[in-house]
């Protein structure tokens, strides 16, 4: 596991990285970004709380692939509530560097289901 | 299903300051409300929210043609029609936030906005439980002959329960100022309106009470705020009450935990092409009023004081154990 340079923990499930980080064994930097450290924003995209009466839903597709440029707003997951199927929109732009979040899989609200690199909001 | 109004925004006999006042106020709105979404989807923000993106022309248009001393009664989707009224983006977000700084002291939350000094009282969440607080509002201004009047913002779901018939009909009866607006956003919670009601518009229901109403396009700023001038204009001489429909859409679903399935999708995407925001903000680029690049300039600053709050809110001071006690009446 490559070593965390420095880690600080700013409010709100923002969590800020000097290069290089990995956090599941895969490498997620991207080819685009110039070598070195880089400091960029890894925004933890937890589950939100859609649910009407649980605590948890099922996921059901990514609609977005890593690596993928996602904007504030967009659909990035499908997921099924107690109530309906109904997708989630993404916080923040930036680019999705993983998903957490595994298609066929039951997670509970407040989970990470995600890592988006952010600039800044 | 029922169709978008076609009709372009008239705007030639209005000054371009008071135009633009109108098109903020409502970018104002539609900017908390998707700003707030985000908080919830992050998690920031706990609990459910009701939102209003799609319907800021009848908030805005209707709080445009009251005075600062006439009062409100809103609904649990009660943000829009607070901000219209005056409230500042501090004090609701603050109050969303729990803080005790918030406009109730971080007891309401997202559903009960108020200020009583710009003449809001905290919005009422039971659906139709604004109308007879409203016409005993009105009646109060009669009695003490203040020359206030009350507009009482509900939505269509409003329109089957007990306490909308009692409240407009004794609102009829006493001749009091009040200008009830039906916000009809076609869905109650998931119910389409012709599914509980057999009448074509609302404004006809009305009329069985003795009071004049009228189907207005709800998305058109203007045609709201000239009918509700003319309403409040009615009631403060004396020929109150009054009524407005006014025909809307909304963009999001009925709390943040509706996927919003029910709007069929050509629907959907009709209505959505007649945004009161960007009717407004065409007409003013048509006009002259604007360009596109100063349109975008003031959503753009409008979203960056949204942030500057959103960071203020986080670091307000929560209710103490002390504050359990106060402003409770029992």
């Amino acid at each position: 596991m490559a070593k965390i340079l420095k880690e600080v923990l700013c409010l709100h499930n923002m969590e800020m990285f000097l290069w290089p980080i990995n956090s599941q064994g895969s490498n997620p930097r991207p080819a685009d970004t110039r070598k070195g450290r880089h400091c960029f924003m890894l925004y933890k995209f937890k589950m939100p709380d859609l649910s009407t009466t649980g605590d948890e839903v099922d996921v059901k597709q990514w609609l977005v692939n890593v690596g993928d440029r996602i904007t504030r707003g967009q659909a990035i997951l499908e997921i099924e509530t107690d109530k309906a199927v109904m997708e989630v929109e993404s916080p923040v732009e930036g680019v999705l560097r993983e998903w957490v979040a595994q298609p066929d899989t039951t997670v509970g609200v407040g989970t990470i289901i995600a890592h988006i690199e952010t600039e800044s909001r | 299903m029922t169709n978008p109004p076609q009709a372009k925004i008239d705007i030639d006999s209005y000054e371009a300051g008071f135009l633009l006042g109108l098109y903020e106020r409502m970018v104002q709105i539609r900017e908390f409300e998707e700003g707030v979404k985000f908080l919830f989807l992050e998690g920031t923000m706990p609990g459910t929210i009701h939102q209003c993106q799609g319907q800021e022309a009848c908030a805005v248009g209707v709080c445009t043609a009251l005075e600062p001393t006439d009062w409100i009664t809103s609904t649990f989707r009660g943000h829009g029609h607070a901000l219209a009224k005056g409230l500042s983006v501090d004090e609701m977000l603050f109050e969303l936030f729990g803080a005790a700084t918030g406009c109730a002291g971080g007891k309401g939350g997202s559903m009960h906005m108020v200020n009583m000094d710009k003449g809001m009282i905290p919005s009422i969440a039971i659906v139709a439980g604004g109308v007879p607080v409203a016409a005993g509002m009105a009646l109060a201004f009669k009695m003490q002959q203040t020359g206030q009047v009350a507009a009482c913002f509900f939505g269509d779901g409003a329109i089957a329960e007990g306490a909308f018939h009692e409240g407009v009909n004794m609102a009829a009866i006493w001749d009091v100022p009040v200008v009830f607006i039906c916000e009809n956003n076609q869905y109650g919670a998931s119910t389409h309106v012709s599914k509980v009601m057999r009448a074509a518009t609302i404004a006809e229901r009305l009329s069985s009470y003795g009071i004049d109403g009228r189907r207005i396009d709800g998305n058109d700023v203007i045609a709201v705020y000239e009918a509700a001038r003319r309403a409040v204009d009615d009631c403060r001489a004396g020929r109150g009450p009054a009524f407005l429909e006014l025909l809307t859409y909304r963009r999001t679903g009925h709390s943040r935990r509706d996927a919003c399935h029910y709007q069929p999708k050509p629907e959907r995407e009709q209505w959505l092409e007649y945004d009161p925001i960007v009717r407004l903000g065409q007409a003013l680029v048509e006009a002259g009023h604007a360009t596109t690049e100063e349109l975008d300039a003031v959503r753009k600053q409008i979203l960056t004081s949204f942030d500057d709050a959103v960071e203020r809110a986080k670091t307000q001071p929560q209710p103490t154990l002390a504050d359990l006690t106060t402003h409770v009446l029992a």
